[in-house]
């Protein structure tokens, strides 16, 4: 019997949320270690301790936002059906893309989240030193001005021996990235 | 002949509908799940807002294909004026 495609996650904010077909390597990627690091990251740092509702990670916020993605791209391409041109109508692998860029906008946020960039890093934390020790360097041009948790998501995206990197390589001729 | 006064020599609709498929295509609307725009529209659509050749560089080669299997099929669509088929075919050189 062929298996559905069909992953679901229960929600507390949007209930019930599916995944089917190409959105199913949101759940692949969220398998990978460098996803699960979020989960041990407060989304909003210290609040928690005053706001004891605040206890949700940056990994489930990231799904949430993956989620919306896809919903958002289905919607946009729907309500444009009967006055844009196919071409510029979010096509499926588009909307995957468009959910995995979701996924991962978060994925180099320390302990604490902003709290960490902040109070313990500071603004004017050592940009050369740390693109030099995440080996980006050769990109600075492009990271300059960038945050301190952009640059790690760049380079654990870059990161070659990463479980992340190697499925993004993987599914890489099917992604669009345009 | 459509607004002919005498209803015997009048067009019949389906003539009419024969006709306006034939000489006018360019500028019918579809009624078709996924191809609902006329194909001057399509063309219009694409002249004001498709990106650059340096970004279209950048397209995955399939995108890419289907694109220019489009604009090769809106091209032949008949009742273009000149100016409208020099659009598609620009369109064209951008996409190669």
């Amino acid at each position: 019997m062929p298996r559905s495609n069909i992953h679901r996650i229960q929600d507390s904010v949007y209930g019930l949320m599916e995944f089917r077909d190409m959105e199913t390597v949101v759940i692949e990627i969220l398998r990978t270690p460098e996803l699960q690091r979020l989960r041990r990251i407060h989304q909003m740092g210290l609040a928690y301790f005053v706001f004891p509702g605040a206890e949700h990670s940056r990994w489930i916020h990231s799904l949430g936002a993956s989620y919306l993605a896809i919903r958002f791209g289905k919607r946009l391409g729907e309500s444009t059906r009967e006055f844009l041109t196919d071409f510029f109508r979010p096509k499926e692998s588009v909307i995957r893309d468009f959910a995995v860029a979701s996924l991962c906008h978060d994925l180099g946020h320390g302990p604490l989240s902003h709290t960490w960039e902040r109070e313990i890093l500071g603004k004017s934390f050592n940009f050369k030193k740390w693109t030099e020790s995440l080996g980006v360097s050769d990109e600075k041009d492009f990271l300059k001005g960038a945050k301190w948790h952009e640059i790690v998501t760049y380079s654990l995206l870059k990161w070659e021996e990463g479980h992340l990197n190697k499925l993004l390589e993987q599914h890489e001729s099917g992604f669009s990235f345009i | 002949m459509a607004l002919e006064k005498d209803p015997d020599k009048r067009i019949s609709v389906v003539e009419l509908l024969r006709r306006s498929q034939k000489e006018l295509s360019a500028f019918l609307r579809h009624t078709s799940k996924f191809d609902l725009l006329s194909p001057i529209e399509e063309i219009e659509q694409l002249v004001n807002h498709l990106p650059e050749k340096k970004i279209l560089e950048l397209m995955p080669r399939t995108e890419k294909q289907g694109l220019k299997d489009r604009l090769n099929k809106l091209k032949v669509a008949t009742g273009f004026s000149k100016e409208q088929a020099q659009m598609a075919e620009q369109l064209l050189k951008r996409v190669v």
